[in-house]
């Protein structure tokens, strides 16, 4: 889904309803309980993103899962990486988090799994429809690298920074595609 | 006599490679841990955390968009004053 709509900031406030019901049952009422955890991340990263959406409404993308909840949501913008020596133009990912429910270590009725990567898949369709850059930018967390890697993103520097450039891009499509089409993922 | 008439709908053909099934399997897994974008120093993310869980998020919310809709307003007024004084050029000229 493309930029922010009443189903999206009602997500996110259902997000922040749950983040608080979850605090409270699963880790005594204190956040600290839950540091370390991708839980305690996500509302983190949730945060950032809702107070930045005011000025990057149009960069919002997000999913809505089967059970029409917000599953995942991210900021992107266009901008420019430095690969062998030339400035070339790529769709950074600014932030990505999935839902409260969907990065709690605990079994809820409404985990889902694939938003992540659906959002992931999206972004590359959208940017392919639109002729925009086919490379692909963000910077992750150390716990989410191999997340990351298993979709095709490289690391550049050390620093976290991950790309995924035209080919790359391309495999993970494809890749995508046949798991739809797979026997085994039904 | 009955005849079976072919089945309508996309079949599912795909045989996946055992290295894609290990990677499709590691990718459901790591799902969950799936976040990327800058973190700000330990400290500050105990803040922000903080106020995310105790602070009226609707309030909050609320607060914020009132001081951003008063930014556009402002934005919007300086617009339309530059627009009326090209407008007023424009008229100047012929």
């Amino acid at each position: 889904m493309v930029g922010v709509t009443r189903q999206v900031r009602e997500g996110l406030i259902f997000w922040a309803e749950k983040a608080r019901e979850y605090v409270n049952t699963y880790y005594q009422g204190d956040e600290e309980n839950a540091k370390g955890t991708n839980f305690y991340t996500s509302i983190l990263k949730t945060r950032q993103i809702v107070d930045s959406l005011f000025e990057k409404e149009e960069g919002l993308r997000s999913v809505i899962d089967d059970q029409n909840l917000l599953a995942c949501v991210c900021i992107i913008q266009e901008t420019s990486v430095l690969i062998e020596q030339e400035m070339t133009d790529c769709i950074e990912i600014e932030s990505l988090t999935n839902s409260p429910w969907n990065t709690i270590e605990h079994l809820l009725p409404q985990k889902r799994k694939g938003a992540a990567t659906s959002l992931i898949e999206g972004i590359i369709l959208e940017s392919r429809t639109l002729g925009l850059s086919k490379v692909f930018k963000l910077m992750t967390i150390p716990g989410a690298k191999r997340f990351y890697q298993r979709l095709g993103f490289e690391e550049t520097d050390g620093s976290g920074e991950m790309l995924l450039n035209e080919n790359q891009a391309a495999m993970l499509l494809l890749d995508l595609d046949q798991k739809r089409n797979s026997t085994t993922f039904d | 006599m009955s005849q079976e008439l072919p089945k309508v709908g996309k079949s599912k053909t795909y045989e996946p490679t055992p290295e894609q099934l290990e990677r499709w399997r590691e990718i459901d897994e790591l799902e969950s841990g799936a976040i990327a974008g800058r973190l700000p120093p330990e400290e500050e993310q105990a803040r922000i955390v903080k106020e995310f869980l105790h602070t009226d998020f609707i309030a909050n919310q609320l607060e914020k968009v009132r001081i951003h809709k008063e930014k556009l307003l402002q934005k919007l007024k300086s617009a339309e004053e530059y627009e009326q004084l090209l407008l007023e050029k424009q008229q100047e000229q012929s």
